[in-house]
């Protein structure tokens, strides 16, 4: 009853992609955010979406023309195998250095919050070991063991947020358009790098049922937009601005600052399954984006053989940083800042070569 | 005196006693490839059972045997011939239990007959009154019209022969089930199966004649799934039995019960069971063929079989439900699963099983759907105590006593101050001790089995406590892991749970809640990876299908209106939207109430 092919369902993918896409706001996303939108921070994920629609609508055009391939083979069809490798190269170097600044994000949050007793070294591996323990099932038991914990993550989140309810100031996103129209637009446009994580899309869609995909990727951007607004606007209607700035972890601190009643009062150990979970299917997922790149690269049937490789790779990369705060510049800078750009540039390199292409085969 | 002197003084070795088998001896000689010892090997005096040529010759013996059963061979129409192998195969004269009852059919010129059958297990009644009485005493009432010739060669021989066997069948037998056979290889296994052969001089046909009592048990309560509310029988160790406690439940004409042999030593009667205007005619192929494929050597026990044909058989959980109720069977069936059942044995298995109906109890559908849905999320609260509770107890513990509230942790701490060990050691002491004493609550005979109770009350309890081993909380602690694992429905799976535990014992010391997790997180992707029979393990959570309120909570009966999607039945629904079919308004011309109200 089952093929050889994975087979990924349309709730499976928008879990997948939602904690893919927000997962961020659980590390110190949301600290570098407040300095560049201050009080109306929580509008740059809304300012977002409208691109991230954009941009899910023209990777699924693209994916749409070339039916049950990935984006490295449409890329090889559409400007030929030296280019695409180049592009190809790009796509696996820069989701290695992206795991690797999640990785230690995620491992120096454990050890902030929860183990700090425990080395560095050990935090680090626990989670590799995991996200990789995952990635070599393959991606059918991703996509459903992250559909499974949708529910829970779900829930967690709004329970987070609700629980910091008797907390919430209304004068914390006040001024409403914080630095001004013009500079939150700008801030905005410098941080389109933040839904980089939709390039997954690119490599589940031939497994995704067809006529699905566009649906997909809209949903999950939009879901993903509506999770990253939410925490914004509640760290900021909890710590208000300007004190939102000084946590490194904000959502962390949320958590921190649930009590309820006199007994329940260190209760951030009960969302501990959001941040673990949240982390390894993310982690998970840029790693199968890796790996799973470089095997249709590398023309292999599988891409099992290339999770240990990457694993090192990572691994370098995720103790290169020297302490947790560079870890977060270098993540911002490389992910939400900068790699809108070259990414941008590729797909709109593809999707104008399928545009020409199209028009000549109508031509002929 | 002096020898005496010499014999007491000198060191002698020892004699080793010399017994007739010695195998596995490390000083034997070698045994060259392909062969069983050279030569030139001394051999003992009188063919002894080590002897290497009796070995050989034994050995040859049975490859011949086997050869010939295997092979198929058509009985000899003379009964000498045909009594002389069977002798050979059943190892006659050594073996006692085989009769070979020789007699004559009472026609006017009485014929040569001979009865084979295994003393015990047949109905000795059943062979006087319908088989060697009619045979002996009445056949003369209806002689034989066309007497068969003794190896009359050619096509009128042929036909004289069948003639006489079909008359033997039709007119002689009154047996309810008689059946011919034509191969050595049909008469040898229907002996085997407690029925008796009958063999006639010239007549190159046996008659396998139905005349089964096997010792067996009457049907029982269950002993693993008891209910308090449904259907208190079980099913037996005689297949014919079980499937009529299915039958009696389904009337249904297209029940359908398949008989395949499994094992090679000694093939037994395995059964699959399924509705043929339901089930999945690819998933009633694919338990087919699983099972035809086994080449085990002997397969007694639906355990040893699931083993078999179970899709990963590394996976964290089973991947076929193992139930002795004949009502989940029904109900499974009804779902659009198969029933595969072995002979000698009281447990069927269904499949395909996901995580969900290894989670559910017959006692779900039985009770109205609020207590119902209560009971089951009580059991996968129990669940998630079983598997977790001392893990977590330990990274709590150990890593993070900021999450206790601080009336709590003192009271912690005052009552682990005493205790030297670190928690860990003394959680792993108190599972592996209740571990020991319900493994040998399950070996111990029933008449000691209170003293292992109270044994298991001290050591567990006041001892343990009061000699400062553990810490009152621990015994709580153990004592709800305990209490969870009991209340999983299936005792495959809730031995599973209990061997994970101890994985997340030691991934919650050495990594507190974080390893735990990590460990949660690996175990969820393994089971989401699992399959059973080709369907997803954690279907209809992931991958998301259409079903029945049935599996996290428990509908009511008048919502189960659809089979699982994932079983793709032939039939997907069970029942119409509206059932409660009273509830709808009866109106104008439809309403065939007599009153007319």
């Amino acid at each position: 009853m089952s093929s050889g092919l994975p087979r990924v369902g349309f709730g499976e993918a928008v879990a997948l992609l939602v904690v893919f896409l927000s997962m961020k706001v659980l590390i110190s996303h949301l600290a570098l955010i407040f300095p560049l939108g201050l009080s109306a921070s929580w509008m740059i994920p809304l300012m977002h979406l409208p691109v991230g629609l954009v941009g899910a609508a023209v990777i699924v055009w693209l994916l749409n023309r070339f039916p049950g391939r990935t984006i490295v083979e449409i890329g090889e069809e559409l400007v030929g195998p030296v280019v695409n490798g180049f592009f190809t190269l790009f796509y696996y170097v820069f989701f290695v250095i992206f795991t690797a600044l999640i990785l230690r994000q995620f491992a120096e949050f454990m050890l902030t919050g929860f183990l700090p007793e425990t080395p560095l070294g050990v935090a680090v591996p626990a989670f590799a070991a995991g996200a990789a323990a995952i990635v070599f099932l393959g991606l059918e038991a991703l996509a459903r063991t992250a559909r499974v914990l949708f529910y829970l993550l779900g829930f967690s989140f709004v329970l987070l947020l609700l629980l910091t309810s008797n907390l919430w100031a209304p004068h914390g996103i006040m001024p409403l358009w914080g630095p001004g129209v013009l500079a939150l637009s700008w801030a905005a446009f410098s941080t389109l790098g933040v839904g980089v994580e939709i390039f997954l899309l690119a490599l589940l869609a031939p497994y995704l049922p067809r006529g699905r995909v566009l649906a997909a990727g809209l949903v999950s951007v939009l879901a993903a937009g509506a999770v990253v607004a939410l925490a914004t606007l509640v760290s900021l209607l909890v710590f208000t601005y300007p004190v939102v700035r000084e946590p490194v972890l904000p959502m962390f601190e949320l958590a921190r600052a649930v009590q309820w009643g006199r007994f329940f009062v260190r209760m951030e150990t009960l969302f501990l399954p959001l941040w673990i979970f949240s982390a390894l299917i993310g982690l998970a997922a840029a790693l199968y984006i890796c790996t799973a790149v470089a095997a249709r690269a590398l023309k292999l049937p599988c891409h099992r053989p290339l999770i240990l490789p990457t694993l090192v790779l990572i691994l370098a990369g995720a103790f290169t940083p020297p302490n947790f705060s560079t870890a977060v510049e270098v993540g911002f800078v490389v992910t939400a800042q900068w790699s809108f750009v070259p990414l941008g540039a590729i797909i709109g390199v593809l999707v104008a070569a399928a545009w020409l292409r199209s028009r000549r085969q109508r031509r002929e | 005196m002096l020898k005496t002197l010499n014999r007491l003084l000198v060191f002698r070795e020892p004699a080793v006693p010399r017994y007739e088998f010695e195998a596995g001896r490390e000083d034997r000689p070698s045994a060259p490839a392909g062969g069983r010892a050279p030569s030139g090997a001394k051999k003992p005096a009188g063919g002894a059972p080590g002897d290497t040529a009796a070995f050989e010759k034994k050995r040859a013996e049975g490859r011949r045997l086997d050869a010939i059963l295997k092979g198929n061979r058509p009985l000899s129409t003379s009964l000498d011939e045909n009594e002389r192998l069977l002798k050979e195969i059943f190892r006659e004269p050594g073996n006692k239990d085989i009769v070979f009852r020789p007699f004559s059919i009472g026609t006017e010129r009485p014929r040569r007959a001979l009865l084979v059958f295994f003393d015990g297990p047949v109905n000795t009644d059943r062979q006087n009154l319908s088989i060697l009485q009619p045979l002996m005493l009445f056949a003369g009432l209806r002689p034989d019209r066309i007497p068969a010739e003794r190896g009359e060669p050619g096509p009128a021989g042929q036909e004289a022969r069948e003639e006489l066997a079909k008359r033997i069948r039709e007119a002689l037998l009154p047996g309810n089930e008689v059946s011919p056979a034509g191969t050595v290889r049909e008469v040898v296994e229907d002996v085997l199966n407690a029925n008796t052969a009958l063999l006639v001089d010239g007549l190159d046909t046996a008659l396998l004649i139905e005349t089964k009592a096997w010792a067996t048990r009457g049907v029982g309560t269950p002993q693993v799934e008891a209910v308090i509310r449904g259907p208190q029988e079980a099913f037996t160790e005689q297949i014919r039995i079980n499937i009529t406690l299915i039958r009696k439940t389904l009337r249904r004409s297209s029940l359908v019960t398949e008989f395949l042999p499994v094992g090679r030593i000694s093939p037994l009667q395995c059964a699959v069971m399924y509705l043929d205007d339901v089930a999945n005619p690819a998933l009633v192929a694919e338990v087919k063929r699983r099972l035809k494929s086994v080449g085990a050597d002997y397969v007694n026990e639906s355990g040893i079989l699931e083993q078999f044909i179970e899709d990963m058989p590394g996976a964290p959980a089973p991947q076929t439900l193992a139930t002795e109720r004949p009502d989940r069977v029904v109900a499974g069936l009804v779902e659009g699963r198969v029933a595969i059942m072995v002979d000698g044995n009281p447990w069927a298995l269904i499949v395909p099983a996901t995580f969900f109906s290894l989670m559910q109890a017959a006692e779900d559908a039985y009770n109205r759907w609020p207590p119902g849905t209560f009971t089951r999320l009580i059991r996968y609260v129990g669940l998630g105590l079983a598997l977790l509770l001392p893990g977590a107890y330990v990274a709590i513990i150990t890593h993070h006593p900021e999450f206790i509230p601080t009336d709590l942790l003192l009271a912690f701490a005052g009552a682990r101050e005493p205790v030297p060990f670190p928690t860990a050691v003394e959680v792993l002491l108190m599972e592996a001790a209740f571990e020991l004493i319900r493994e040998a609550g399950v070996r111990i005979p029933g008449t000691v089995g209170t003293t292992l109770g109270i044994v298991g009350a001290l050591i567990l309890g006041q001892a343990a406590v009061a000699a400062n081993i553990v810490s009152p909380i621990l015994i709580i602690i153990v004592a709800l892991t305990a209490l969870g694992s009991f209340t999983i429905p299936n005792y495959p799976f809730s031995n599973t749970i209990r061997m994970y535990r101890f994985f997340y014992i030691a991934l919650g010391t050495v990594l507190g809640l974080f390893g735990i997790l990590v460990g949660l997180f690996v175990h969820l992707a393994l089971l989401a990876r699992m399959t059973s029979f080709g369907v997803p393990f954690l279907a209809p959570v992931a991958p998301v299908t259409r079903s029945a309120p049935d599996y996290l909570w428990r509908g009511p009966a008048w919502e189960q209106e659809e089979r699982p999607d994932y079983l793709d039945p032939l039939r997907r629904r069970r029942q119409p939207r509206i059932s409660r079919g009273w509830t709808q308004r009866r109106t104008g011309k439809g309403d065939d109430r007599p009153d007319g109200r």
